[in-house]
């Protein structure tokens, strides 16, 4: 059953390290949404297919390649998600988690069908920048220089975001908003305005994450949809709300999933709902939660 | 400075001020006495706009505040020190006193704060938490004074504080009364407000039933002791 090849292990964690990278990337912006707005934003991998499709339209229309598409797409995303933050999730702000989970769930079906609706079903081809061609031999396996690309972008921007909410006073204030939002609001700080843009903060994140896998996933409606639903587990593993936590779950589990890959192929993609079973039998609050 | 006229106030379904009336003017220490669940918090958290349901009049500087949401209330001046302190437990003791944003010229430099409250800069790098609740009353207040606010609320700052705690926070009050700020002090111990108020209201379900300068509290302090449940 398990067939021991340690350049086999060692190939498939760095390619599982890519995986890592969108998982980190999503589960970010889900825990930063989560822990200052309280909402379950399924809609997530939503914003991730669009900023695909957003860097493929990009493209195709205007002619603006990977490089533009990973500046523009998420200030796009961006735009969208404060729409949608203003026009549909800020009424639920006062309800039950429950209900923003919904609302997120039926937005996602609406948009997933819609882009079906208007690309088709099958997936779309976006090419690796010609700059990014290639791959470096790193003695166990050749490497893509586009996939190391996207493990130390992933990486770079998981941490710069991390270091912009742990360690500013921007920072400092979200932190702060989710502790007791009334107080911080009493201080003059528009938290109305700050929930907005954290909403969208989180979803521009999840649009850069589609562009950066425009070039290794076809660009498809579901993509979204078949990614979030392992992010959602990362989440779970890694503890709601705990920014450093959903980091480092997401590309520890891109490496557990590539482990599996090399010794357990057919386990593979039911690994981390496996570790997800496992955390939330013995820690319920995953490895990075705070008690509630 | 600030006119408060025939306010109501309401948690849920449950009336909390009965159509209360006070005058706070520019630059005076004004306290508000009365028991627990007299409304006095209830009052604070008006003034601030924390409140859902409310009516009747607060105006301040020719605006009815009733109008307008916390945070445009703090940018006019008026910062409150709650009860519970409201310490960030996320947030570093430094993060704390920085969080507020300078909404105005004229607040009080870094160097004045540490020298009227020097544990908070021993502890800057703590927890907010991690502070006893006396240093935890300091940074509450320290937070607000660096603001430009001139109209401060504070919300029982004495409360569960050991006796040379108290003594330093009514030097402080006395400090910035001499600074010239407007104060408006809940409180329930006569005897901390005694020398410090230049005018006491006394609050009793949800009304104002009483009112006296400072030249008449320590004659009227038996009555004011009857109506504290002393």
């Amino acid at each position: 059953m398990f067939d021991i090849n340690i350049n086999l292990i060692l190939g498939q964690m760095v390619l599982g390290m890519v995986n890592g990278v969108f998982y980190a990337i999503l589960s970010l912006g889900l825990a930063i949404i989560f822990g200052l707005l309280g909402v379950i934003n399924f809609a997530h991998g939503v914003f991730f297919m669009l900023g695909a499709f957003a860097a493929y339209m990009l493209g195709e229309t205007l002619g603006i390649g990977y490089w533009g598409a990973l500046v523009l797409v998420p200030v796009m995303i961006g735009g969208l998600g404060l729409v949608v933050e203003v026009v549909l999730i800020r009424h639920l702000y006062k309800l039950d988690h429950l209900y923003g989970l919904l609302l997120t769930l039926g937005l996602a079906l609406f948009a997933e069908g819609a882009i079906r609706i208007f690309f088709g079903p099958q997936g779309l081809p976006y090419s690796i920048p010609d700059n990014m061609r290639g791959a470096v031999n790193l003695g166990f396996m050749f490497l893509p220089y586009y996939r190391a690309w996207v493990v130390v972008f992933g990486i770079v921007l998981c941490f710069a975001t991390w270091f912009v909410i742990e360690m500013t006073p921007l920072g400092a204030k979200l932190r702060a908003a989710t502790d007791n939002p009334a107080m911080v609001q009493a201080f003059g700080i528009n938290v109305p305005v700050m929930l907005t843009l954290t909403y969208a903060a989180g979803v521009a994140l999840a649009g850069v994450g589609g562009v950066m896998a425009a070039p290794i996933m076809s660009v498809d409606p579901a993509m979204g949809t078949n990614i979030v639903i392992v992010v959602f587990a990362v989440v779970v593993i890694g503890g709601m709300g705990s920014i450093l936590g959903s980091i480092l779950t997401g590309l520890g589990l891109g490496l557990v999933e590539g482990f599996a890959k090399a010794v357990f192929p057919e386990a593979s993609s039911t690994v981390i709902f496996a570790v997800m079973v496992v955390v939330l039998v013995l820690r319920p609050r995953g490895l990075f939660g705070k008690m509630a | 400075m600030l006119e408060i006229r025939d306010l109501n106030a309401w948690y849920g379904e449950s009336h909390v001020l009965h159509g209360l009336d006070m005058d706070i003017p520019e630059g005076k220490v004004v306290t508000l006495l009365g028991r627990n669940g007299a409304g006095k918090t209830t009052m604070m958290r008006t003034i601030m706009g924390l409140m859902g349901k409310t009516t009747g009049t607060l105006t301040y500087q020719g605006v009815d505040l009733l109008k307008l949401r916390p945070d445009q209330i703090a940018r006019r001046g008026i910062a409150l020190c709650p009860e519970d302190r409201a310490i960030f437990p996320s947030l570093s003791v430094q993060e704390n006193l920085f969080l507020p944003p300078i909404i105005a010229k004229g607040g009080m430099e870094i160097d004045h704060i540490y020298k009227l409250f020097p544990n908070i800069r021993e502890r800057a790098s703590s927890r907010g938490t991690q502070l006893s609740g006396g240093e935890q009353q300091m940074l509450a207040i320290a937070r607000i004074l660096r603001t430009g606010a001139r109209f401060l609320l504070l919300d029982e700052p004495t409360e569960g504080l050991a006796p040379v705690i108290v003594q330093q926070i009514a030097r402080t009050i006395k400090e910035i009364k001499a600074l010239g700020y407007t104060i408006l002090l809940v409180e329930q111990n006569a005897r901390f407000v005694e020398d410090l108020a230049d005018i006491h209201y006394l609050i009793e379900n949800g009304a104002i039933v009483d009112r006296m300068e400072a030249a008449e509290f320590a004659a009227n302090i038996d009555r004011v002791d009857k109506l504290l449940g002393v």
